[in-house]
């Protein structure tokens, strides 16, 4: 699905990233673990192709392509998906307009034809049915006054009906209180399938009670540092990131 | 009622201006015109017609051009449009066959009033099945016919003693709309008014409206300004609304132009108590536009919506002054501009509010908002608040930025290509303005205006 080389990333001439490499293969659902200021949200960006974000070194191949010549809508229409951390809020443009220009615009980069009215509202009954979100909410301004549980449960209904291939689901978590993240892992959940791979970044392990992931990688000063599967995610919430730091961290001048 | 087009007579035009023309001496051949015209196409004037004409050149005399000195001219400069120089606007001899289809609203269902050059058309206008209540005439007509209404409104509202082209307006317009619409009676259909440009000459063409909403009654009125020939002329229009107590009228107004022509338009409306006067102005192009738009309030409770949208590329420069006279207590009023710049363009807008002695429990909003697409294109915005009463609610803001970047990616990373990314994101911008147009086929035209200058 997608295999991450020795990726070297930097912003501002901060360097994030010093080394990464992470496969992934098609149905898999890999967590990426680490404190603050490891690089996780980087990685998320950089997959995504925010320009800010320069890669200096490394390769990214997803479904055989080079990712990194991509801009950030074909990447969306090769299949990746971003669920943001921070969904903006869009004033005007109301979540039902949004969603159709979005599949719309996929279904042409896939070389699909266009969904009429008709049936991209069927699209939406169905997707609605699938995660469970009010009809109302897609009639509003894209995320506009939307609670924070709000914004990151339409994250995953445009996830729904984007289809992608490969979810990163950047710090889906942040900000959710324990009913919301039910509710939107859940969604999460109905989604995950065969051919469908996710990247679940995180810093909490409560996330990944709910989405159970197959492998967990501890990310530490712009690499992987360790890897297990969901155990690895328990032992890193029972010793705190204090250990990550002593075991793989380098020596800081003081 | 009968309209009649207005008498034409064949003069011989004065020898054109091939040097840059002085605006002192383009005055001055104005003044001279005028008192040519006196024996030709203001002949049939009525007395008091006269007289009032005679008050607007004798201001116009005196006054002149405004220039960048005067403050409410500080960032327009006029020189670069007067100096081309123009005369008064001759009717052609032979009526110009025009395609009215590119210049319709499609869908639009209403009364139609078509102005060449600033001169009524009857054989392209089409004012059928108008109800018996309601008066509408060719603009000097109606001084004959009506001699008290327009001895009661005409000149009442537009300040023909103080501001130039008021002034100049009211002493050459022989054309455009007079409607009278009686108290209690509501004009379902609206009534459409069509500028169409034609001549290829170099002259000041110039419209008169004046429009009576009396008491309880309701009329909307459309203007939209196009051209369909030439673009050298500059045109001058003045449009009067008297809104009686309890009266109700929605006013919009589409400027689309392109890059040459240039333009004054002054609305001025004086409200009832309880009334509600509602405008919505579109300038989607014109080389120099200077909207003025002045609103009196004349009665308590009185509610007042201005809204407007501009969208400007290459070199062109739209000034839009408006003006509320809150002078009455617990008066509403609420302005929003929003203007999206390109290129060099150049917006300028000032807002002024000011709130007489009495006018307590006075509110008053105010906003504007600009986006700039170009580092060379450059947005003024000045809000001017002069209040005299002490109970009064006032706010004013005005921003001015760009895309948000932030936005576009996030429209990106759902697979939407950066170039639509912004066109809705700008569509969704003037959406605000554009969802104050209440009837359908006019919103529906904005918006396919919109489209067509994004490229959409």
């Amino acid at each position: 699905m997608i295999s991450i080389k020795n990726l070297h990333a930097e912003i501002e001439g901060n360097k994030i990233l010093k080394g990464l490499s992470l496969d992934v293969k098609p149905g898999e659902v890999h967590a990426i673990m680490g404190p603050n200021g490891s690089g996780k949200s980087t990685l998320g960006n950089v997959l995504a192709g925010r320009e800010e974000y320069e890669v200096t070194d490394g390769s990214i191949t997803f479904e055989g392509e080079d990712l990194l010549e991509m801009d950030p809508e074909e990447r969306a229409q090769a299949g990746l998906f971003l669920a943001f951390q921070y969904p903006i809020e869009i004033p005007g443009v109301t979540m039902n307009t949004f969603l159709k220009e979005a599949v719309n615009a996929v279904r042409e980069g896939r070389g699909q034809e266009a969904l009429s009215a008709i049936e991209f509202l069927k699209m939406m009954r169905e997707k609605q049915s699938v995660i469970n979100i009010d009809e109302s909410l897609t009639r509003r301004a894209v995320n506009e006054g939307f609670s924070g549980g709000e914004k990151k449960k339409m994250e995953v209904f445009q996830m729904a009906m984007l289809e992608p291939k490969l979810a990163v689901l950047d710090e889906t978590d942040s900000g959710l209180d324990i009913d919301a993240l039910r509710i939107v892992s859940e969604g999460v959940n109905r989604l995950r399938a065969e051919n469908r791979s996710f990247i679940v970044i995180t810093h909490y392990q409560r996330l990944l009670d709910l989405i159970v992931p197959d492998f967990v990688h501890v990310l530490y000063q712009g690499r992987l540092v360790t890897s297990g599967d969901k155990n690895l995610a328990l032992e890193l919430e029972a010793k705190g990131y204090d250990w990550v730091k002593e075991t793989f961290g380098e020596e800081v001048p003081a | 009622m009968p309209i009649t087009a207005p008498k034409r007579v064949s003069v011989p035009a004065p020898p054109r201006a091939s040097v840059a023309v002085k605006p002192a001496d383009l005055k001055d051949q104005l003044v001279e015109q005028f008192g040519d015209a006196q024996t030709r196409r203001l002949s049939t004037d009525t007395p008091y017609l006269r007289t009032i004409r005679e008050e607007a050149i004798k201001a116009f005399d005196q006054l002149g051009f405004p220039t960048k000195r005067d403050e409410a001219w500080r960032y327009t400069n006029l020189r670069p449009i007067l100096r081309g120089g123009f005369e008064v606007a001759e009717p052609a001899l032979v009526p110009a066959d025009i395609d009215l289809t590119p210049h319709l609203i499609p869908g639009l269902d209403a009364y139609l009033m078509v102005l060449v050059d600033g001169v009524f058309r009857p054989d392209l206008s089409d004012l059928d099945g108008l109800p018996d209540e309601v008066t509408l005439l060719n603009f000097t007509e109606a001084f004959e016919q009506e001699p008290q209404l327009t001895g009661e409104h005409f000149a009442k509202y537009a300040d023909h003693t103080e501001r130039a082209f008021v002034a100049l307006n009211t002493a050459f317009a022989t054309d455009g709309l007079f409607l009278h619409v009686p108290a209690g009676f509501k004009l379902e259909r609206p009534v459409f008014v069509l500028y169409l440009r034609h001549t290829t000459d170099a002259v000041l063409a110039s419209a008169r409206n004046l429009v009576i909403v009396e008491d309880e009654a309701e009329a909307t009125v459309i203007e939209s300004f196009r051209v369909a020939g030439g673009t050298k002329s500059f045109l001058n229009t003045v449009t009067e609304f008297y809104v009686g107590d309890k009266g109700h009228v929605e006013h919009y107004k589409i400027q689309n132009e392109g890059e040459e022509a240039s333009q004054f338009c002054a609305t001025q409306a004086f409200q009832g108590g309880h009334s509600k006067f509602h405008t919505v102005t579109a300038t989607v192009g014109g080389r120099l536009v200077r909207n003025e738009l002045e609103v009196r309030h004349g009665g308590e409770f009185v509610d007042t919506q201005l809204h407007g949208l501009s969208l400007l590329e290459g070199q062109e420069h739209a000034d839009h002054y408006t003006l509320v006279h809150h002078a009455q207590p617990n008066g509403h009023s609420n302005e929003l501009y929003k203007n999206i710049l390109d290129d060099s363009s150049e917006l300028v807008f000032r807002g002024k509010l000011f709130v007489h002695p009495h006018a307590q429990v006075t509110n008053a909003y105010q906003s504007n908002q600009n986006l700039l697409l170009n580092d060379n294109a450059s947005a003024v915005a000045q809000p001017q608040l002069e209040i005299y009463a002490d109970d009064v609610r006032c706010s004013h803001g005005a921003t001015t930025g760009h895309v948000e970047d932030e936005a576009v990616f996030y429209f990106r990373a759902r697979g939407i290509p950066e170039r639509r990314a912004r066109i809705l994101l700008m569509k969704a911008f003037l959406s605000e303005v554009t969802g104050y147009l209440e009837n359908e086929a006019v919103q529906v035209y904005v918006d396919e205006l919109v489209n067509v200058r994004f490229g959409a």
